[in-house]
């Protein structure tokens, strides 16, 4: 349990000293107590032939109404927002004086602390009451109160985050292979623009423009969090749709009727099997013109041909095509390569 | 104003009419095009496409380079390089290309291999100019500086030089000389603005960067700027709005700066995801490492504060800040002098800088050592500071804005209210300066009501002591009296039956003069008979007498 009678030897803080260099401030922290949570009563202590001594309270609390702090305080604040450097030396030479002021101010001073608004019994003298209560008053200044010296924290202010602005272009920078100057980092910052093209789009785009099939395969990117990002949806969807609208039609509307491309490729009947099992089908070298050879081919395949060849010959492709892309007939192409050689060169006289 | 400009700045339509034009005519687009454009994806898609189709451009792999370094991509630059000089006959200027790969990839020291092997040229000594910055090797960083040219990019990178090492207004005063020659260098305008921001002149910074936006409102590096302005001057929500501006601009294969984004919307967000964002971006964005050791600071996770300090070569204001502030947390939990004395080192060397012009919180630590503590403008903290007169200790209590200094009770008890955190607030220290404010400002029943509210416990004990001493030195005798009451309750020494005494005999005075009403006698009284004193009975005699004289009933 705390008491308060407690005597207390002299402190190491209880001296006020001067400091002269940082240094000197650094190696007292060594040896000072550390701050305890304790109650430290400073009520002064006599001791035989002493004057009394100085405790770190009792020089706190005489300055608490005391000018000196205020306009030392204001100083330091004035000081502090015109220029920091000054502010140190100007900061330490001050609160020497003080220490040296307060510790002037202490010695042979009176023990009664000073504090404004503080209990005075001189107040209530003049109160008329008799001998009994006058007695009973003095009860009121034989207790003397204690300073209880509270402990102190410093709590750091906490920075706000950070943002990142980046560094000024250094000017180390790649010249363009072809040695034009474009004022990157002078006329414009050299930054890519914000509305990069899209790869896969401009691919595509690039496909159908130069109308040749790059042997490169096509790279799709992947949209994350597809739910959050409709809009990243929303560009692809608009994106292909004008690849698209930029590409030839996928369908082509035949002008005459023509049978559909099931009923085609239907087998042909065993007589015509047999016979071509004999006959050879006409080859490229046929001496005909390539409106007869046309004609020749179509007649074979039972494509109609109406008023423009282009549209028969458009669906003898789509015929070959849908041939090529069939999954039954690769497999039997597997099977049997050279019949598959005899059809390709076949049709191959076409092109 | 009509700004002269060579050229427009491209907006996504003109993009796209440009884009259908040239399909119409069914012509491929050119690089030169992409190249004007910046649109070095779209750039480097051609040069893939045209590789593929078997008809290449000259010098294709340089060109590739060239687009991949500057969109950003220097792994695949660097990559490109390494390949053109595997193949015989490269130019030996392919040695400093590379090297400004390996630079922009932060692998300073195979930079600095590539470019020795690089001809002597402006590049190569730029490039090694900021190599010894970056290296810190000052004697290298004036030969090389020696050498540098009258030169419009020597003369940039010269006031990059001056940005990276915090001398601003160098900086500013360079880039402001060219400008005035040349109303062309646009780019410029975005480089002042990036300065002033440094200076903290977030308002002019905001004003020069706006012109760059008229001319290029998509830049990427200018609307991340004055999302950052608005995060200064306002607050995340305004700065986030900015940095949406840039998503919407953006095209989805936009990925130039986006570690940076991506690390000032956590800040943006007052740090909401900065585990998984910062942690990832440490060694990319410097400032990622400093918002870590914030967040954990303000999660009072020390541990990995330090941790994330401890190694931390501190080279500008806010690293210093952040050594001090994570060593002073660390002294006061530790009681360690040492990270005490280094964290006041740290603020000292801060505040000695004249290029941070803050505000200085002057902390006086008891026991005869003096502690400095900058606090600068930065950390925006309108500190109510003051120098100590004395040994007394001094409370530096923040939570944002709080310095409380207990010189001046008025000034004191307001800055206290002002704390908003909630462990703050519960703390003792905090509770007993309060009261102590409370006392001294003659409001001693809020005192009274701080320990009401308090649990039973330890501190709640230290407190009533406070409260009684303190009541009685003010002469604030009821509150005293019922404080001694309490204590003596739980602790019948003669020490607190004294004080009791006195207290009580007090608030009779204090009755008798009109000063207190006179019903408070009664429960002055009763306290008193709480004690079983030989004195009480004479004392409560003389009251009751008195109150019997005057026909106030006491019983």
């Amino acid at each position: 349990m705390l008491s308060f009678i407690k005597v207390v030897d002299n402190q190491p803080f209880d001296e006020v000293y001067e400091v002269d260099d940082p240094e000197e401030i650094a190696s007292n922290l060594a040896h000072s107590p550390s701050p305890s949570r304790a109650l430290v009563p400073d009520r002064p202590v006599f001791e035989p032939g002493n004057t009394p001594p100085r405790s770190p309270s009792t020089a706190g609390r005489s300055e608490y109404d005391g000018d000196v702090a205020a306009t030392d305080m204001e100083d330091a604040l004035g000081l502090g927002r015109t220029s920091q450097p000054d502010v140190a030396i100007e900061d330490d030479s001050d609160s020497q004086s003080e220490q040296s002021q307060s510790s002037s101010e202490l010695d042979g001073s009176t023990l009664a602390p000073k504090l404004e608004g503080a209990y005075d019994p001189t107040e209530y003298s003049s109160l008329n009451v008799g001998d009994e209560i006058q007695d009973l008053f003095e009860h009121i200044t034989s207790f003397e109160p204690e300073v209880l010296e509270l402990e102190t924290k410093l709590k750091p202010f906490i920075p706000e985050y950070i943002p990142a602005v980046g560094d000024i272009d250094a000017f180390l920078k790649i010249p363009r292979p072809d040695g034009v100057d474009q004022g990157l980092g002078l006329v414009v910052l050299d930054e890519p623009c914000a509305a990069q093209s899209d790869a896969t789009v401009l691919d595509l785009h690039l496909r159908t423009i130069a109308k040749t099939t790059s042997s490169k395969p096509t790279k799709l990117n992947q949209i994350k969090d597809a739910e959050q990002d409709t809009k990243a949806i929303d560009t692809w969807v608009t994106s292909i749709a004008e690849v698209h609208r930029d590409k030839q039609p996928q369908t082509v509307h035949y002008t005459g009727a023509m049978p559909d491309l099931e009923s085609l490729m239907q087998e042909w009947p065993p007589q015509m099997e047999a016979l071509l099992d004999k006959v050879q089908l006409p080859s490229g070298d046929l001496n005909v013109s390539l409106q007869e050879m046309t004609d020749i081919a179509c007649a074979l395949l039972d494509i109609p041909v109406h008023k423009s060849r282009i549209e028969s010959l458009h669906l003898l492709f789509s015929l070959f095509a849908e041939f090529k892309n069939s999954q039954h007939f690769k497999a039997e192409e597997e099977e049997d390569d050279d019949a598959d050689e005899a059809a390709g060169e076949d049709i191959a006289t076409f092109d | 104003m009509i700004l002269s400009r060579s050229k427009p700045a491209e907006s996504r339509d003109e993009q796209a009419m440009s884009r259908s034009r040239s399909t119409k005519k069914k012509e491929l687009p050119k690089l030169e095009d992409f190249l004007q454009k910046r649109d070095y994806v779209g750039a480097l898609t051609l040069l893939e496409f045209m590789d593929g189709s078997g008809k290449p451009i000259d010098a294709q792999d340089e060109w590739i380079a060239y687009c991949a370094f500057h969109l950003g991509d220097y792994r695949r630059a660097l990559q490109t390089y390494k390949k053109l000089l595997a193949s015989e006959g490269s130019s030996e200027r392919i040695w400093l290309y590379l090297a400004c790969c390996c630079f922009f990839l932060g692998m300073y020291e195979e930079a600095d291999a590539a470019a020795q092997k690089g001809p002597q040229c402006a590049l190569k000594n730029r490039l090694l100019f900021h190599l010894a910055h970056k290296f810190g090797d000052d004697k290298r960083l004036m030969t090389y500086h020696q050498q540098l040219q009258d030169i419009m990019e020597d003369k940039m990178s010269l006031a990059s030089i001056h940005y990276m090492r915090s001398h601003y207004q160098e900086a500013i005063d360079t880039y402001k000389r060219i400008v005035l020659e040349d109303t062309n260098m646009v780019a410029l305008n975005a480089y002042i603005a990036l300065c002033y921001y440094k200076l903290d002149y977030y308002d002019v910074s905001q004003e020069i960067i706006n012109v760059y936006l008229m001319s290029f409102p998509d830049s990427a590096i200018a609307l991340n700027l004055k999302a950052c302005n608005h995060f200064r001057l306002y607050n995340g929500k305004a700065a986030e709005q900015e940095l949406m501006t840039l998503k919407e601009k953006a095209s989805l294969s936009f990925e130039f700066a986006q570690d940076l984004i991506k690390h000032n919307l956590v800040v943006f967000r007052d740090g909401e995801g900065a585990l998984q964002v910062w942690s990832k971006l440490l060694d990319v964005i410097p400032e990622a490492r400093l918002n870590l050791v914030i967040f954990f600071l303000r999660q009072n996770d020390l541990d990995e504060a330090f941790k994330l300090v401890k190694d931390m070569e501190p080279s500008t204001p806010p690293e210093y800040i952040l050594k001090g502030v994570v060593n002073a947390c660390i002294g006061q939990e530790q009681d360690s002098s040492d990270h005490l004395k280094l964290a006041q080192q740290y603020f000292q060397l801060v505040g000695g800088s004249a290029s941070e012009c803050g505000q200085s919180a002057v902390v006086v630590v008891g026991g005869g050592v003096r502690w400095c503590c900058w606090c600068c403008c930065w950390c925006s903290c309108p500190c109510l500071c003051s120098s100590c007169p004395s040994c007394l200790r001094k409370l530096w209590h923040t939570k944002r804005e709080s310095v409380c200094v207990c010189v001046k009770w008025h000034e004191a008890e307001e800055t206290f209210l002002l704390v908003q955190s909630e462990a703050y607030k519960s703390d003792y220290t905090y509770l007993s300066w309060l009261a102590r404010c409370y006392i001294m400002n003659k409001k001693p029943r809020l005192a009274w009501e701080l320990y009401l509210r308090m649990e039973t416990s330890a501190d709640s004990y230290l407190l009533l002591q406070l409260i009684a001493h303190d009541c009685y030195r003010m002469g604030a005798f009821y509150y005293s009296a019922k404080a001694f009451d309490v204590l003596e309750r739980l602790d019948p020494s003669p020490e607190y039956w004294e004080g009791k005494r006195g207290a009580c005999v007090g608030v009779f005075q204090q009755i008798i003069a009109g000063h207190e009403p006179k019903e408070g006698l009664r429960e002055i009284l009763a306290m008193l008979r709480n004690s079983n004193n030989p004195q009480v009975d004479q004392i409560s005699r003389v009251m009751r007498k008195w109150a019997k004289d005057k026909r106030i009933p006491v019983m």
